[in-house]
């Protein structure tokens, strides 16, 4: 992940741990922690994923401070929420209605009938805004749930 | 397919290279990234059990929309699944999201195809449409579904939050 080198953080929910702030993953009663840094943190082990160095799952408990973060921002006059970076490639996904269109645009694509993602050159993204929410420590980010 | 969080099993369908992904546990950063995380729509898989072939997922699941990743003449996976508590589900319609004890749909933010505006998957199909967000997998399953030939699992989720492909007999 290269969101440091552009100040650009990628939305998602991020935890503070042993005194660190990582980019994170809610999954119930624990958390997984994600890292490039070298070396990587106590805890934390090798990732099979391409896209960041290291991981580690902890309990919930052991989270000291958790928020939630919104990073959007504006490409070809489209509104999109921007995600992890790569290199100079930021992953995003499309806020908005006009799916139709947008799935047409370069670098999108549709994996689902009310989602357009893609990938957009950092250089190109404008008016970028982050948008913070600090989670309680009595819940964890999930919101109220109903399964039929 | 055991459950340890919830009765409810879970279908999605995934486009024959999402599935392959899936099964590598190498999920595109777009979508998460996570392996054991779902999100978007779905169906109860028991209101799709009675499909049989890729052509009837995609036409009762209503696949048809502009920029698809799926076509009617091609196999797809059937990623089938219960989820943990706390998962964050939604009906895309207003009465049938009472029904599970919400206030109201999901505001996708859309009012035109494929959204059918009752909260249902394709014209003349039965099949409510659910929209899933940050959802763990507890329990999963991926189903190979070719145009005509019977189902194949493909792959399982094992310790919780990895694929491992299953080995198709001769």
């Amino acid at each position: 992940m290269d969101n440091q080198r552009y100040g650009i953080r990628a939305s998602g929910y991020y935890a503070t741990y042993n005194g660190h702030e990582y980019f994170a993953y809610n999954i119930g009663d624990r958390v997984r922690l994600l890292s490039d840094e070298d070396p990587l943190p106590d805890d934390f082990k090798p990732s099979a994923k391409t896209w960041v160095k290291g991981e580690a799952i902890v309990g919930i408990d052991r989270i000291q401070h958790s928020s939630k973060v919104q990073t959007v921002g504006n490409w070809r006059g489209q509104h999109f929420q921007i995600g992890i970076i790569i290199g100079a490639v930021a992953y995003v996904t499309y806020l908005g209605k006009d799916f139709d269109t947008v799935c047409r645009m370069p670098g999108m694509e549709r994996p689902d009938k009310y989602e357009v993602i893609g990938e957009i050159p950092v250089a190109e993204l404008a008016d970028v805004e982050e948008h913070v929410t600090e989670l309680p420590m009595s819940n964890n980010d999930q919101p109220e749930s109903s399964q039929p | 397919m055991t459950s340890t969080a919830s009765a409810a099993i879970w279908h999605k369908p995934l486009a024959i290279f999402e599935g392959q992904r899936l099964i590598a546990n190498d999920v595109d950063p777009r979508l998460g990234g996570l392996p054991d995380v779902i999100n978007g729509s779905a169906t109860l898989a028991m209101h799709i059990a009675h499909l049989q072939g890729s052509t009837a997922y995609y036409e009762a699941l209503g696949l048809n929309y502009a920029g698809s990743l799926f076509k009617p003449d091609q196999p797809l996976f059937s990623l089938r699944f219960t989820l943990a508590s706390g998962a964050n589900i939604q009906a895309t319609d207003g009465p049938l999201a009472r029904s599970i004890g919400k206030d109201d749909g999901a505001d996708l933010g859309y009012a035109s195809p494929p959204y059918m505006g009752n909260g249902f998957t394709a014209p003349g199909y039965a099949i409510p449409e659910y929209w899933i967000v940050g959802g763990v997998i507890t329990d999963g399953e991926l189903w190979h579904i070719p145009v005509e030939d019977k189902a194949t699992l493909a792959a399982v989720l094992v310790n919780g939050n990895e694929w491992s492909a299953v080995r198709q007999s001769a």
